[in-house]
């Protein structure tokens, strides 16, 4: 393997942190969390209850420009990886549009599945875009394991959800 | 005070716009955290000492 695949060091601190710890070669720190979100999806508590969102923060980071780091990804899958262990959690994640870049972010985080090869890995990602009656447009996607039992209500609950947020077209 | 759980049991207006927020306010929350939290920063020290030993060795 070579050397910007390796990932990098996480410590877990569970509980009702339930977050993620590393920091890159070039010093920048990350938080991420898996932030309980049964409030999300109107759904049964088999499948509500193990809804979280995806949230990355980053903590630290040096003056001046930092080059890109590949090892960043190969740790967050690692991470991803961890934390579906438990093969019920779903992980939510959103793509901020509101500094209108929502696209780009959206184009990267597919890229990042793709690339990752998270298919291969036993995931099923899968993406609801959600129009507002304003215009607001924005996209939410659900990661899960291809083996979760309840993969059909999950995906009827995306569904309903955006039929419920999205307007009439 | 209502929680952010009972908030969202009365449908927001804008379900993104209410998800951002909430995700913003997250991360808020976390960098702050990672600052004053005595538990967040001993791991935190410890993995940027980890990281400067694996850093002199490559």
């Amino acid at each position: 393997m070579e050397q910007n695949q390796v990932a990098y060091k996480t410590e877990f601190l569970g509980g009702e942190d339930n977050i993620y710890f590393f920091f890159t070669r070039f010093n920048v720190g990350y938080l991420v969390k898996f932030k309980p979100s049964f409030y999300v999806l109107d759904a049964e508590p088999a499948i509500a209850n193990h809804v979280y969102e995806l949230i990355i923060a980053q903590i630290e980071k040096p003056e001046g420009l930092i080059p890109p780091d590949e090892r960043i990804l190969y740790t967050i899958a690692e991470i991803a990886e961890d934390f579906f262990k438990k093969e019920e959690n779903i992980a939510i994640y959103v793509c901020d549009d509101s500094d209108g870049k929502g696209k780009a972010r959206k184009r990267k985080f597919d890229g990042w599945f793709v690339y990752l090869h998270f298919e291969g890995r036993g995931f099923m990602k899968i993406d609801q875009g959600f129009k507002e009656a304003d215009g607001f447009s924005y996209s939410a996607s659900l990661i899960f394991k291809s083996e979760n039992p309840h993969k059909m209500k999950i995906i009827t609950a995306l569904d309903e959800l955006a039929a419920k947020y999205s307007q009439p077209k | 005070m209502k929680t952010t759980e009972q908030k969202l049991k009365e449908p927001p207006k804008s379900l993104g716009r209410w998800l951002m927020e909430s995700k913003r306010q997250t991360q808020k929350e976390m960098q702050e955290e990672a600052r004053t939290n005595p538990v967040y920063r001993s791991i935190i020290e410890r993995l940027k000492k980890a990281n400067g030993a694996e850093s002199s060795s490559l």
